[in-house]
């Protein structure tokens, strides 16, 4: 079996990459990537955790199954919001959204 | 069973209302007749609100629980989106489509704040706060006509979607270090280990900049000014005042059910925040020529006074809810008079001469004002006083000198408004009319002001038993 520090290891890992990607990335679909990223950073965490505490329930996997459905909602919101900018802009980059200050 | 169902009636009574309202908005109904099945909905899920009694009862296995807090905010949110609902009926929309689905997300929001106050499970949290995120985003996206709405909806979602999943990773190392996500059990554990695990202080630390974000406390209030200035008038009143007590009574939910994070830095670290947000909110107020701006910033500053309530043990965590609920007032009330006296235009100049122009209007707004600045006889003074003295007694000498110090900076742009208002000569002299929902909306909230300022006793008794 494959120990808990390394699935840990790995979704901090993920979440890493999806934070960097965040900060870094100007396009406003890579950001949504990124943010997609680290749910799964955390998702890994939680299934990882609920087999080490052994199966006598099954809240972390149960919360891994709403959190992908709720990052689906979220990012369906997300793309109607970065159509509807597209419509009016023709832009999708960050930058490029200054009508209101930063 | 029976008794869960009865537990979440007031947000089942919400959904099922705002399903109704979408289905007649489908069917073209006016405005006013939307709006006002969302008041009804909104006096029918009162009226359904289970006990308020101080015995603490839970419902769905621990995922829900109830108490004389949970009872408080969850009228609390029911109040403040009855006003919010009031403004979006006398306000004057651009175009009048989509109200149905304008007042369906209202209340989708408000039933989810509800849950989320009641959560004792650290998923329900994050689910209903999700769900409410989700619902913002929308609604501050909401004129997808107006090239400001929509940045305002996307700014909204792209900071949002950061917060809540710094949160989520957060609470999965919450997870992974206590093996159950119930609150009252993390509490527990917590009291016998203490709380000086590195991981555990990361994990506080993700979840708090998550709550942090909708509290609008620094650093988490760089959206607050974009997204008010770029949603739509009753949105951005909406925003200013329900999802941040939210996140206020969230964070006394997680960081204050657990004595031993009392006992850590946890006060000393909020003090800090608490005179950052209060600073730079207020600074930034100070020079904007944006009457939306200003209060958005005005309302960072707000925040910063709630918080500075949270860092100074109970006497300070009732004045920070006294000063919640007044806020709740004052700042609809600010919101909505800017709103209903210049809908299109936010540029300070617009408001020149509103004295004349529309003389009940800009008396409402000048109350609302010197009531956000702290003038007595006004609640807004009481609050302050309040969190001053709690801050006084828990010997934070120099939290209660930055709150009058922020004060002082504060009364300047607020006066800066009033002064426009009625010395300022108007570009045109034409009258400004006011709907009667919006007088309405004027006229309760200036009630409260000046009431609660007079008479506040009542409250303060209610908020010493809550916090008892």
């Amino acid at each position: 079996m494959i120990p808990l520090g390394h699935y840990v290891l790995l979704s901090a890992f993920l979440f890493c990459v999806g934070l960097f990607g965040v900060l870094t990335q100007r396009n406003a679909i890579r950001f949504l990537i990124s943010i997609e990223i680290m749910l799964n950073g955390a998702n890994i965490n939680l299934v990882a955790f609920n087999r080490y505490f052994g199966a006598s329930d099954a809240t972390g996997q149960v919360f891994a199954l709403f959190v992908i459905g709720v990052a689906a909602a979220a990012s369906v919101v997300g793309l109607v919001l970065v159509i509807a900018v597209y419509r009016l802009r023709k832009s999708v980059f960050i930058d490029d959204f200054n009508l209101l200050k930063w | 069973m029976t008794h869960d169902i009865l537990f979440i009636l007031p947000e089942v009574v919400l959904a099922a209302g705002a399903l109704f309202i979408l289905v007649c908005g489908v069917f073209g109904c006016r405005r006013w007749l939307l709006g006002f099945l969302a008041l009804a909905s909104l006096t029918l899920a009162f009226f359904v609100l289970p006990g308020g009694s101080n015995t603490a009862s839970s419902a769905f296995s621990g995922m829900l629980m109830g108490d004389a807090f949970g009872f408080a905010m969850r009228i609390f949110f029911l109040v403040a989106t009855v006003l919010a609902v009031l403004l979006s009926m006398g306000y004057r929309w651009q175009d009048d489509d989509d109200a149905g689905e304008y007042f369906f997300f209202l209340l989708v929001a408000t039933a989810c704040m509800m849950l989320a106050v009641s959560s004792g499970n650290l998923m329900m949290l994050y689910l209903s706060v999700e769900m409410l995120s989700i619902v913002s985003y929308v609604l501050a996206g909401f004129l997808k006509r107006d090239i400001y709405s929509t940045e305002a909806g996307l700014k909204y979602f792209l900071f949002g979607a950061l917060s809540t999943g710094l949160m989520l990773y957060g609470i999965t190392l919450v997870y992974g270090l206590f093996g159950t996500l119930n609150l009252a059990d993390i509490n527990a554990r917590l009291a016998l280990s203490g709380v000086y695990a590195p991981t555990l202080i990361l994990a506080a630390v993700l979840v708090f900049a998550g709550l942090a974000f909708k509290a609008s406390i620094v650093p988490f209030h760089m959206w607050v000014a974009d997204v008010y200035d770029g949603a739509p008038w009753p949105v951005a009143a909406f925003f200013s005042v329900a999802p941040k007590a939210l996140g206020f009574a969230l964070l006394v939910r997680v960081f204050f059910g657990s004595s031993a994070l009392m006992h850590s830095g946890w006060p000393g670290i909020t003090a800090v925040l608490a005179i950052l947000t209060m600073t730079i909110g207020n600074l930034s107020a100070f020079h904007q020529d944006n009457v939306k701006r200003l209060l958005a910033f005005s309302s960072v500053g707000q925040a910063g006074y709630i918080l500075a309530g949270l860092a100074t043990g109970l006497l300070g965590l009732q004045a920070a809810f006294f000063y919640m609920i007044i806020y709740v007032f004052m700042n609809m009330g600010a919101f909505a008079s800017a709103a209903l006296l210049s809908p299109n235009r936010m540029d300070l100049a617009a408001y020149k001469g509103m004295g004349q122009r529309a003389p009940w209007g800009a008396m409402f707004f000048t109350m609302f004002l010197l009531s956000l600045a702290g003038l007595p006889p006004l609640a807004g003074f009481l609050a302050k006083f309040l969190v001053i003295r709690a801050a006084v007694e828990g010997h934070y000498f120099w939290l209660a000198a930055a709150v009058v110090l922020n004060s002082v900076i504060a009364f300047f742009y607020y006066l800066k408004v009033i002064k426009i208002m009625y010395m300022d000569k108007p570009a045109s002299v034409k009258e400004v009319a006011i709907s009667r929902d919006g007088y309405l909306l004027l006229a309760i909230s200036c009630a409260a002001v000046i009431g609660f300022g007079l008479w506040p006793k009542p409250l303060l008794d209610i908020l010493a038993v809550i916090f008892a």
